[in-house]
């Protein structure tokens, strides 16, 4: 609702429609600054405007005495020939109706922008808040399969690469100690084998000349029985013990057979356990020579792996410290949202108070009963103005963290 | 067990980035969406620390110290401010209110957690 206005004095008249539109202008520039964010900017338009406001009612003012006379009568009083059918008074209306589009649409504005705001920073909070989950929960798995003690709760026995390559090398080598031992008896056998065969020849030598004794013993014996077939009678029973020697000579000699026999199959089997021996020995010190080379070889790549492992796990931590500390960073600069939402309220509120003024205006040019009077609203905007300077809930001029003071 | 925190701000993002960091280090976290929200829940529930904004509808962050304040449980819980306020005078009013420290938003959010593990581990 707003009232007609009727036709002031002509050049009055024109000088107060040329501060109007002068006031239509800045008010575009302050609604223009505002939608690009440029608040602060826009601030000494909200004042230039006040300014305009105030002199345009001086002018009318001073342009006569009529309010109370008349002149400027009421939108009751208009009748046909009221401002509103002038060309001024239709374009003052057509000013006003821009301007109140302006606030309107600026207003509309800025609570979308808040709320795009809102959403879009929900969205991110919500992406980063998920990224750093993610990026623990990776580090978490990597120390669970690296380390022994990655979840922390009793798996201080699990097989971590450090004590596997421990056990391998230890293993390793208490495999290699024992082949090498083994190989030194085998060695060890092979002389004491050597021995035992001369030992056996010397034996097969002193059976030959057990041999030998028992031949001549028969020998003997058969002379012997001989001497005592000639001595007839008296030789009978020199001939009975001749026939024992000859005799225990053949049982002798049997024996000797049968000794010898045994100790050529002792012989046989010593030499097949020499030969075993030998090729046994020889070939564990080839495999241990062998597996003990591999067995370096292996724990130097598995510590070379280990080392790799270990660099990769610290480079994870640092990369996962680095993720921490980007969100934080994250969550820090996303608070704009809330500040950015304060300052869209105040840069409102100071539109607002534009519309304020021009409903003032308003009631001023039609001459309203009860209005306050321009000079007051202009005062009263002013104060309000201060008050949001003095007391701005949103002074930060950088995203940086701010101060922390405990009482 | 975890301590509890209880979160009050009017604004939905904020709460949601205090509860992102304090769960992060293990924290249980009550929100509360202004100060006549936050002065329910902390009369309900219990609640080891309270971190409110000042410029909030119904009640403000500076009345709702003074009415925690006024409760024989929340006596000597650490109430910390955390706001966009960051006038002498504000902090002023708000340690004369019984507030245990003051936070100026932008909150970095290792700052928060070094302030509230010194307050209640």
């Amino acid at each position: 609702m707003h009232p007609s206005l009727v036709a002031p004095r002509p050049l009055s008249g024109y000088l107060t429609a040329s501060l109007g539109l002068a006031a239509t202008a800045c008010l575009v520039q302050v609604v223009w600054l505002t939608s690009l964010d440029l608040y602060w900017q826009a601030l000494p338009g909200v004042f230039v405007l006040c300014a305009l406001t105030a002199a345009a009612f001086l002018l009318r003012s001073s342009a006569g005495d009529s309010t109370a006379t008349g002149a400027y009568a009421s939108p009751q009083d208009d009748g046909s020939g009221g401002l509103s059918a002038t060309p001024l008074g239709q374009s003052l209306a057509l000013h006003r109706d821009a301007i109140t589009h302006g606030v309107q649409s600026v207003g509309s504005d800025i609570g979308r922008t808040s709320d795009l705001l809102q959403q879009a920073v929900a969205n991110l909070t919500e992406s980063f808040s998920r990224m750093h989950e993610l990026s623990r929960e990776q580090q978490q798995i990597t120390l669970a399969v690296t380390s022994a003690d990655g979840d922390g709760v009793g798996r201080a026995e699990r097989i971590t690469f450090d004590r596997f390559v421990q056990h391998s090398a230890f293993a390793m080598q208490t495999l290699l100690d024992t082949i090498l031992k083994n190989s030194q008896i085998g060695m060890t056998l092979v002389g004491q084998m050597e021995t035992v065969d001369t030992q056996i020849k010397s034996a097969l030598s002193i059976l030959a000349e057990v041999e030998g004794i028992s031949k001549q013993t028969n020998l003997l014996a058969l002379n012997a029985a001989i001497e005592a077939a000639r001595a007839g009678e008296a030789g009978r029973g020199f001939a009975v013990v001749a026939d024992e020697v000859r005799k225990l000579s053949g049982r002798t000699h049997h024996f000797s057979e049968q000794i010898r026999q045994e100790i050529g199959l002792v012989c046989g089997s010593l030499a097949e356990a020499e030969k075993a021996i030998h090729s046994m020995a020889s070939q564990d010190m080839t495999f241990a020579l062998r597996a003990k080379q591999e067995s370096e070889e292996m724990t130097a790549e598995v510590a070379q792996i280990n080392a790799e492992l270990a660099r990769a796990m610290e480079r994870s931590s640092v990369l996962t410290r680095g993720m921490e500390e980007r969100v934080n960073e994250a969550v820090t600069a996303l608070q704009f949202q809330d500040i950015t939402t304060q300052l869209l309220a105040n840069c409102r509120g100071r539109v607002e108070m534009v519309e304020q003024l021009l409903e003032a205006i308003e009631s001023e040019f039609a001459g309203t009963p009860g209005r306050a009077p321009v000079q007051d609203v202009v005062a009263d905007l002013v104060a309000r103005t201060s008050a949001l300077e003095a007391r701005n809930p949103a002074a930060q001029k950088r995203m940086a963290g701010g101060d922390v003071d405990l009482f | 067990m975890a301590k509890t925190i209880l979160a009050v701000d009017d604004s939905a993002s904020i709460r949601q980035m205090v509860a992102f960091t304090l769960k992060s280090a293990g924290y249980d976290v009550v929100e509360a969406v202004d100060g006549q929200d936050g002065l329910d829940k902390a009369k309900a529930k219990t609640v080891n620390l309270v971190l409110t904004d000042q410029n909030m509808p119904r009640i403000d962050g500076l009345s709702l110290v003074k009415q925690l304040r006024a409760l024989p449980q929340h006596k000597s819980t650490p109430i910390l401010m955390l706001t966009t306020e960051s006038t002498d005078q504000m902090k002023a009013q708000g340690k004369a209110a019984g507030a245990t420290g003051w936070l100026v938003k932008p909150f970095d959010p290792a700052k928060l957690l070094e302030v509230v593990k010194k307050l209640i581990g």
